[in-house]
């Protein structure tokens, strides 16, 4: 190459990291993505401490790769490749048939709190069942769409773990007490019950569980076809895809809206009050999930205008945010509980009040990986 | 800090290059100083001082050496060197050895002596071998003592090679410290350098690594499965290794320094000797140099060049870790090469070359198996499990999805191992024509390509380990 040529390659060389050191000091700091639904790491303030133990190193590089300029698009591209290699999965999620984006969590059941989870679990149904009626505690661990859906996942691709868990849950609790979810939605594995591109599951697939369960506890519930279903929504992109960041079919919400509603109020957290369970603001924002109750909330209590002498306690995660619109219309008491964010001492709430029914209600992974289970105890 | 991170492209080269081709040329060295010095600052503030101790001490007595040997006083030039090398090795063993060299007490004798969890410093095991190369030369006559701190200093701590290699000896550039010139041609051909390493390392080890990492972690792993695993760890240290010797040469290169190659195609070697020519060829230089043949090498008869090469293997897998399965693969490659060299060659050289790279690479990848767990254990179970000998499967579903997974990345690992690409690319280039523009233009979309593609892998860093670190 003559001298020429040399100084053109270096200055594209320079052009491109001095112009991408430019635009990254220049660009200003985010605070929240609502692509990966997470606050972003900010410039972490000089202290003579922070750099002597180098967590200022750390921190920094941190907020340098979280404020990157165009971050979702280089995201995107590096998926764009790799599915171009052949590769079938991507950041531990599985592109399955039929555009499903399935999570594998690889590792998710094989920890140490995997296994102490299904301890405090099975204590708490021993320790409930004395104070209600035992057939009447009831437990849901809702699989995931990588057990559900496993004929969809790539060829060869196999994933047993999260059925075995299932099974120790199963063996481990009191006789009865967990109701087959698994067996439930498999039978229905044609149809809609998870969302492609979201880690819950779709509305559909917790109306069927929700039958199961109605059965079991013999429990008179609204028919379906007293509903409307409605769709809230067809562009949802869930929190699977903002981990691809690549072309994906949207996912439709919806909501079975009853034609004759039994009225409700619920009681937020002791101190605000709603006549509606759906927030339809959210519709506008990416966690479109949350239009039911708004989101995860440390405590909801629900009265409502039937007098069935049926009332209830749920000790849930984001799961029974689509499931729990049917037993509003089923129950004249619910009090919703996530203990993950509840600060009161659960066996004290419990204590003072009376209910008919208990029913846990966990998405397995999430129960497997949930570091707050602890306090079913206190 | 790492040459394959956003922080180091984006920040730290940015503002080396300016202010070193910026400020007047007098500056240069003091730059590259002050930079080298934030770069081994960065994450582990404190044993920057240890690393300026290293320099002041053999500094020092680098002068005192010549000094002596001037004055005709040898006694005092050997004592002053017996000191340096005892520092040296001192300062090494300490900060690298004392966990081990404690946990195998407690082993061997049974007793409880606590250990003491020393954070390792990073590079310490490449900075103290340069530093005694420079003592030992400096005594042997074979370079001059640097009179400036700075210089050696900058020497010492010169970022590019300073955390990983390859191991610079003082007199490959002690003339350049103070004479070199940068030029275009040098600054492009280090730019381009520098891709092919950043390439290597961002966007194959670290892919490849991925399915190590699966396969390592497997409970039961069928034949397959465990091949496949040894293969991708095969790949992903020699990627990662090289690509880093790849970018220090090249960084090196745009500051106007020439380092030696520290790699030279190891994979497509037809004997364990040849691999060792092609591997990390600056440690190989330096034990050959500073310990084989000052113990007698191969003049002495063949038991002591038995005894030679005994220590030195064992001394070179030490080297790589304080832990007892780096001795076991640095005494396995001894006995490997004592056998080619007594005997073993003569037959293989009679053997068709592709068997010759089968015999190999056989070797090498068993040797990795060795390498990469440092439990026992653990190795005797994959090793196992690669030989079916406890009754595995020879391939499950997971097997053939993996394989096929990785089939591409495989394929590329493969090619990227040999002189294949370099050549195809020279012959085009040369179709070309080496002054065309065209030609200019492909390179350019080449390594931008490269370039871009890494740093997408690095925004989305969720695996961007050095396996080099713990040396």
């Amino acid at each position: 190459m003559t001298k020429r040529q040399n100084s053109v390659v270096i200055a594209g060389f320079l052009a491109m990291i001095f112009s991408a050191a430019g635009i990254s000091l220049l660009k200003p700091s985010t605070d929240f993505s609502e692509k990966e639904n997470r606050v972003l790491a900010q410039h972490p303030g000089v202290t003579l401490e922070g750099v002597l133990d180098g967590s200022f190193s750390k921190d920094y590089e941190t907020y340098l790769a979280d404020q990157f300029f165009a971050r979702n698009a280089w995201i995107g591209f590096k998926t764009m490749t790799e599915r171009s290699l052949g590769k079938q999965e991507i950041n531990d999620i599985y592109f399955a048939k039929d555009g499903y984006l399935i999570e594998k969590h690889s590792g998710a059941f094989a920890t140490d709190t995997a296994e102490r989870n299904i301890g405090y679990l099975t204590e708490f149904v021993e320790a409930q069942q004395v104070v209600c009626k035992p057939d009447r505690v009831k437990v849901m661990i809702v699989p995931n769409a990588v057990e559900i859906l496993k004929d969809k996942l790539p060829p060869y691709a196999e994933n047993t773990e999260e059925a075995k868990y299932l099974d120790r849950i199963a063996d481990a609790l009191p006789p009865d007490s967990m109701i087959d979810v698994q067996e439930v939605l498999s039978e229905h594995k044609e149809e809609e019950i998870y969302y492609r591109t979201d880690h819950h599951w779709k509305t559909l697939g917790a109306r069927y569980a929700y039958e199961a369960w109605a059965e079991e506890i013999g429990l008179d519930i609204m028919p379906t076809e007293d509903y409307e279903i409605e769709t809230l929504t067809t562009e949802f992109f869930g929190t699977i895809e903002a981990k691809v960041n690549c072309r994906v079919q949207s996912d439709s919400i919806e909501r079975y809206r009853p034609k004759q509603e039994v009225p409700y109020t619920l009681t937020y957290n002791h101190h605000e009050t709603r006549e509606d369970l759906y927030d339809l603001s959210y519709l506008e924002s990416r966690d479109k999930y949350a239009v039911f109750f708004g989101g995860n909330q440390p405590l909801i209590e629900a009265r409502t205008a039937s007098a069935n002498d049926r009332r209830l306690v749920v000790i849930k995660d984001s799961y029974a945010n689509c499931f729990l619109p049917f037993a509003i219309q089923d129950f004249e008491k619910i009090d919703i509980i996530d203990i993950r964010y509840f600060n009161e001492s659960l066996k004290e709430y419990l204590a003072n009040e009376d209910y008919t029914d208990v029913l846990v209600l966990y998405n397995a992974s999430g129960f497997a990986g949930d570091t707050a289970l602890a306090r079913l105890e206190h | 800090m790492v040459f394959s991170s956003l922080l180091f492209m984006f920040r730290f080269l940015p503002a080396v290059l300016l202010l070193y081709y910026v400020l007047p040329a007098s500056f240069r060295n003091i730059v590259l100083f002050v930079f080298s010095l934030f770069f081994y600052a960065w994450g582990e503030p404190k044993y920057v001082f240890l690393m300026l101790g290293s320099i002041t001490v053999d500094y020092i007595v680098g002068r005192r050496i010549q000094t002596s040997r001037q004055k005709g006083r040898d006694g005092a030039a050997k004592r002053w060197l017996a000191m340096s090398v005892i520092y040296n090795l001192s300062v090494l063993v300490f900060f690298k050895y004392t966990d081990f060299i404690l946990g195998s007490v407690n082993a061997v004798f049974g007793t409880e002596l606590a250990l003491l969890h020393i954070p390792l410093p990073i590079g310490i095991s490449f900075f103290t071998f340069q530093t005694m190369s420079y003592t030992i030369d400096v005594y042997r006559g074979v370079t001059a003592a640097q009179r400036s701190w700075l210089e050696y200093g900058t020497y010492v701590s010169m970022f590019p090679q300073l955390i990983a290699g390859p191991i610079v000896q003082y007199k490959t550039i002690a003339h350049q410290l103070k004479h070199r010139q940068e030029t275009t041609h040098d600054f492009a051909e280090g730019i381009q350098r520098f891709m092919i390493g950043v390439g290597k390392k961002v966007l194959l080890a670290n892919n490849i690594g991925v399915l190590w990492d699966t396969v390592s972690t497997m409970g039961e792993l069928p034949v397959a499965t465990a091949w496949l695993g040894a293969i991708a760890y095969t790949f992903q240290i020699y990627f990662d290794f090289s690509g880093y010797s790849d970018m220090a040469i090249g960084l090196g290169r745009m500051f106007g320094f020439r380092f030696l190659e520290n790699f030279q195609f190891p994979y497509i070697s037809r004997s364990i000797t040849e691999f060792w020519r092609r591997w990390h060829i600056s440690l190989g230089s330096w034990f050959r140099e500073y310990v084989y043949i000052p113990l007698g090498g191969n003049r002495q008869g063949v038991a002591k060049q038995i005894r030679n090469l005994a220590i030195v293997w064992a001394l070179t897998g030490i080297w790589h870790g304080a832990s007892w399965n780096f001795v076991l693969w640095g005494m396995y490659y001894g006995v490997l090469l004592v056998i080619e060299k007594f005997f073993l060659k003569k037959v293989l050289d009679r053997l068709p070359g592709i068997l010759q790279n089968v015999y190999t690479i056989f070797f090498v990848i068993l040797g990795w198996v060795l390498f990469a767990f440092d439990d026992m254990p653990r190795v005797v179970f994959y090793l196992q499990s690669m030989f079916g000998v406890a009754g595995q499967e020879l391939a499950d579903h997971t097997s053939v999805y993996l394989l096929y997974n990785y089939a591409a990345l495989l394929i590329l690992c493969t090619l990227g191992s040999t002189g294949l690409p370099g050549r195809a690319a020279q012959r085009v280039m040369q179709r070309i024509g080496e002054r065309s523009w065209l030609q200019v233009i492909l390179r350019m979309v080449f390594y931008a390509g490269i370039f871009f593609l890494s740093v997408a892998y690095l925004v989305d860093a969720t695996y961007n380990p050095f396996l080099y670190f713990r040396f």
